[in-house]
C-alpha cells in the first residue's frame, strides 16, 4: 500500500486544504504519474500525481478540508 | 552559462482563451524540462477568469451563458483562488520554474518571491507598496500588494510535483490593476456571483488602480520596471549556483535583460515561440 501524501512542507500555518476534484474514482486503476487530484490552498492549485501503479483508494473526499501532510489517498 | 528569466513581452491584449493557454503551456514547458524558468508579461480582453473549482458548480453553465450576454466571456484558468475580471487595463506577470523537492520551496516561498518583485517593479515607478491580505478585496490572499490599504495586485498558483525528476514545476501569476475605470468589471464579476448564489463578500472600495497614484503611470511603464526588475533577479533554480560562489551572484545581477517583443525568440530555448 502506497500512500498519496500532501507534502507537509507544501504550505505553513495552520490553513486547510481540500481536494477540489478527484480525476479518478475510488477503486480506479492508476499509473505511475497519472493526474489523480486537484488540491486546493492559499489561491494555489495543486496536481497530485499518483506515486505508484494500482488501484486508487481514496480516504479524503472532495471538499473535506485537510491538514498539511496528510494522507488523502492510497494505492493498492 | 548563467541562468536568466527566459521573458516574453505580449504587447497587444490576447484573446482571454489565448492567454490562460499561454500560462498552461509555460507550465508544462519547465515541467518537460524544456526550459528551465520562464517568464509572460501579458494582457487579455475582459473576460472573467475563474479557477477549475468553481466550473463544477451546477450554476456555471447558466452563469456563463449569462455572462456572454452581458459581453462578458468566462475562462477556467490554471490557478487558484476565487473569480476575477481581468481587462486590458490590468497587467498579468506569469513565471513558470522548477526547484529541486530537497529545497522545500513552499507555497509561501513562491508567493514572497513573486510579491518581493513585484513591490521592486512598484517601487522602480515611484510607488510604495505593502504586502497582506487586504480583506474585502476581491480574490483576497496573503501576499497581496496594496496601497494605502487598497488592494493594487494579487497572486496565485499551480503547482506540479514531478516525481521522476525530484522537483517541482511552479506557475506563479500575478494581475496587476494599472489603469481604467472597473466599475464595470466589478459589476460583471458581481453578476456572475449572483448567478452562482456565491456570497458576495468583497467592495469594489477596497481595490485601487496604478494610475490613480502617479502621474504617468500606464501599462507601459509597469511593464518597463517589470522587465528590469526581471532582469536584475534571477530564477529561483539560479540560487544555488550563486550561493555557492559569490561572485556569481554579482555576475547574475550585472546580466543584462534578454527581452522578446510579442513572443520572439529569446535565451537558450524557443519559449517565446510556444507562449
Amino acid at each position: 500500500m502506497i500512500p498519496v501524501i500532501i507534502p507537509p512542507d507544501l504550505w505553513e500555518g495552520d490553513v486547510a486544504g481540500a481536494v477540489s476534484a478527484w480525476l479518478f474514482s475510488d477503486g480506479d486503476a492508476v499509473r505511475t504519474g497519472d493526474l489523480i487530484a486537484e488540491v486546493m490552498v492559499e489561491k494555489t492549485s495543486y496536481d497530485v500525481t499518483a506515486p505508484a501503479a494500482g488501484r486508487l483508494q481514496i480516504r479524503i473526499p472532495a471538499e473535506m478540508p485537510f491538514k498539511r501532510g496528510a494522507i488523502i489517498a492510497a494505492i493498492a | 552559462m548563467i541562468p536568466t528569466w527566459s521573458l516574453s513581452r505580449i504587447a497587444a491584449p490576447l484573446s482571454p482563451l489565448e492567454a490562460i493557454a499561454g500560462d498552461v503551456r509555460m507550465l508544462d514547458i519547465v515541467a518537460r524540462g524544456d526550459a528551465p524558468a520562464l517568464a509572460r508579461l501579458w494582457r487579455c480582453n475582459s473576460c472573467l477568469a475563474v479557477p477549475n473549482r468553481v466550473a463544477q458548480s451546477a450554476e456555471f453553465p447558466a452563469a456563463v451563458s449569462s455572462l456572454a450576454e452581458m459581453g462578458w466571456p468566462v475562462v477556467i484558468r490554471a490557478t487558484g483562488g476565487t473569480p476575477v475580471p481581468l481587462t486590458p487595463g490590468m497587467l498579468n506577470l506569469s513565471l513558470a520554474y522548477c526547484v529541486p523537492a530537497a529545497w522545500n520551496w513552499s507555497i509561501d516561498d513562491a508567493y514572497r518571491h513573486l510579491a518581493g518583485l513585484l513591490q521592486q517593479a512598484l517601487y522602480g515607478i515611484g510607488v510604495t507598496a505593502e504586502i497582506g491580505e487586504i480583506a474585502g478585496a476581491i480574490c483576497p490572499g496573503r501576499f497581496d500588494l496594496a496601497i494605502g490599504g487598497r488592494k493594487i495586485a494579487g497572486a496565485a498558483q499551480r503547482r506540479r510535483s514531478l516525481p521522476g525528476q525530484n522537483s517541482t514545476a511552479i506557475l506563479a501569476h500575478a494581475v496587476i490593476f494599472v489603469t481604467g475605470d472597473h466599475r464595470m468589471p466589478f459589476a460583471a464579476l458581481r453578476a456572475f456571483e449572483d448567478r452562482l448564489r456565491n456570497p458576495v463578500d468583497w467592495q469594489a472600495e477596497q481595490m485601487t488602480c496604478l494610475q490613480d497614484h502617479g502621474a504617468g503611470i500606464d501599462v507601459a511603464s509597469m511593464t518597463g520596471s517589470l522587465v528590469t526588475v526581471l532582469a536584475q533577479s534571477p530564477p529561483p533554480h539560479a540560487w544555488a549556483l550563486a550561493s555557492a560562489r559569490s561572485p556569481v551572484l554579482h555576475a547574475l545581477r550585472q546580466q543584462s535583460p534578454r527581452v522578446a517583443e510579442d513572443g520572439i525568440r529569446i535565451g537558450r530555448c524557443d519559449a517565446g515561440n510556444l507562449l
